[in-house]
């Protein structure tokens, strides 16, 4: 089963569960860059507050996922990570996770859209003098 | 290849009063669910913390899946020891696979063959007190503990 | 060395009484209640140690002595644990020597040959007590002090919310691996639980910054970066600066402020807001 992406305005939203295999990791990842490149969205937040292990396998993926979105000119924000979760991918060694950081889904949403705003606003609109 | 972070604690030696907690097959890859959530259990049993119960669970994650993706698959073992001093959780993850050519550069951080990321030994020997690698072509088996005071 | 022992059984209060007015000699500060119990402990001692002379040929050998250094054992982990110095301890176990070689000297009608024979035999069994005493007494105080270091662990470091958003968490005292790993949960489980944006970690209170140090700090930023939320380090001293950057250890992921002043400012001004204004979510 795919994970499901939900749209909130211009902002991509998926919440990861608990016990998330890697093909799911790697279909989640596809789905979101076609909605990116379809021109649906600036952004995309993903929600892992229910994921109680996020292995070296999966932060590479996340963070990759991230790197592709940023080039495809979008901004990729990882929300709600448990505190344990943080702890052990710290201890694994530094830079596990390279991505932008929020503290909930709602901080994520409004990341997106500061990190938008800052960039100059959406990317389907052409500023006219 | 061992590093004992306190001689007395190594798992290589053979366990006085060791239970098998648990044992899962790995051949697909809902198997390093399975096997996650076992250790997680067995670590939840002997009253370990959240932070010890994901460090547990992320390094069956990682040895589970380089059995897979290397070996096409193996067994991983969840082993438990309660003494008057300590609980001890021991994690032992054998496959038949081609085996591991240099232990030391798997160490290492960044170093992978067969397109992984090779972070996932790195990690063990980080998150855990103590590991062991036996491999040669045909078997490999890593053993790894954590040991907490009672 | 049966005599032995039968002069020793024969003088045994003379003997324990000496023992005790030199025990207020050498170790003056004791308390009397640990002075009551240690009597005891020395008159087992001795009682302990006359039997032994009875029993065999006093080479130190054997069940009988195995008793008598158990008691030993038992008599120095008493005084480590009633604060006496091991140069205390030692000196009223050797001090035995004299006592007894004293009393030799008085009581026996013996000959030169066999006197000498059982000067020997209360030296030789005396100074293995002295080496058993030393031993259990260092045994005692690396156990205290292993205590003593576990409780300091477990004292708990308080994370206090100060503001909607932000909290606080001063560290006090030395900062090792296994603390700092203990630190760093804590300041994780306060930043989810208070749903926290910044957290002021202050220093001030930690006598030593090195780059060991710095590298838990570093990893404590990092963790509370992946929950989103911020660190600020306060406290950081003039001595901490250049211990530093002269190890030249690269702080640059992280916020830091000479003072806790600086550091709220520094807080309320990432939050976008000022302590004024009505309290709402930002970041």
């Amino acid at each position: 089963m795919r994970v499901p992406i939900l749209r909130l305005g211009r902002v991509l939203l998926t919440s990861l569960p608990a016990d998330l295999t890697d093909q799911q990791v790697m279909d989640l990842q596809i789905d979101a860059l076609a909605l990116i490149q379809a021109g649906k969205a600036d952004g995309l937040v993903i929600d892992i507050t229910a994921a109680d292990v996020v292995d070296s396998y999966m932060a590479r993926i996340l963070s990759e996922t991230a790197k592709m979105v940023t080039i495809m000119g979008g901004v990729a924000v990882l929300a709600g990570m448990q505190p344990a979760v943080a702890l052990t991918l710290v201890e694994m060694g530094r830079g596990m996770i390279d991505m932008e950081t929020a503290f909930d889904l709602e901080g994520g949403v409004a990341k997106v859209a500061r990190l938008v705003a800052s960039r100059g606003g959406r990317h389907d609109e052409v500023p006219i003098a | 290849m061992t590093k004992s972070r306190s001689p007395d604690r190594s798992a290589s030696e053979p366990a006085v009063g060791t239970e098998t907690h648990a044992v899962v097959e790995i051949r697909v890859q809902n198997d390093i669910l399975l096997a996650r959530q076992a250790s997680r259990k067995a670590a939840a049993a002997l009253g370990f913390g959240t932070v010890d119960q994901t460090r547990l669970a992320t390094i069956v994650s990682e040895l589970t899946r380089n059995a897979l993706t290397y070996a096409g698959g193996g067994a991983c073992r969840v082993l438990t020891r309660l003494t008057a001093q300590e609980r001890c959780i021991v994690i032992e993850v054998e496959d038949q696979g081609p085996g591991i050519a240099d232990v030391t550069g798997a160490l290492a951080r960044g170093y992978s063959t067969g397109g992984g990321v090779g972070l996932g030994l790195a990690a063990v020997h980080k998150l855990m007190d103590d590991m062991t690698i036996e491999t040669r072509p045909g078997r490999t088996l890593v053993r790894t503990g954590m040991t907490r005071r009672r | 060395m049966h005599g032995l022992g039968q002069i020793l059984l024969q003088n045994r209060s003379g003997v324990l009484d000496a023992w005790l007015a030199r025990l207020r000699d050498t170790a003056p500060g004791a308390q009397p209640a640990s002075l009551q119990l240690l009597k005891l402990e020395l008159g087992t001692l001795v009682e302990k140690l006359t039997a032994y002379f009875l029993a065999g040929d006093g080479d130190g050998a054997g069940p009988a002595f195995k008793s008598v250094e158990e008691q030993a054992a038992t008599i120095s982990a008493a005084c480590a644990r009633d604060g006496l110095t091991p140069m205390e301890t030692a000196t009223l176990i050797l001090s035995l020597k004299t006592i007894a070689g004293e009393l030799l000297d008085r009581e026996t009608s013996a000959k030169a040959t066999e006197l000498y024979r059982m000067r020997t035999a209360l030296d030789a069994g005396v100074d293995r007590l002295a080496l058993i005493t030393f031993a259990a007494f260092v045994e005692t105080r690396e156990e205290i002090i292993k205590r003593q270091g576990r409780a300091l662990l477990d004292l708990a470091t308080p994370a206090l919310p100060i503001w909607r958003h932000i909290i606080l968490m001063p560290l006090v005292g030395v900062i090792d691996t296994q603390r700092a790993r203990q630190v760093m949960e804590w300041l994780l489980e306060a930043l989810a639980r208070e749903e926290a944006h910044i957290a002021i970690l202050d220093v001030t209170g930690v006598p030593l910054i090195d780059s060991r140090v710095a590298l838990h700090l570093t990893k404590t930023v990092e963790a509370a970066r992946l929950l989103g939320s911020r660190v600020i380090v306060t406290g950081i001293s003039p001595d901490a600066a250049q211990t530093l950057v002269k190890l030249d250890v690269d702080l640059s992921s992280m916020i830091t402020r000479g003072t806790l002043r600086a550091g709220l400012a520094e807080a309320f001004r990432l939050l976008g807001r000022h302590p004024k204004d009505p309290i709402e979510t930002s970041l």
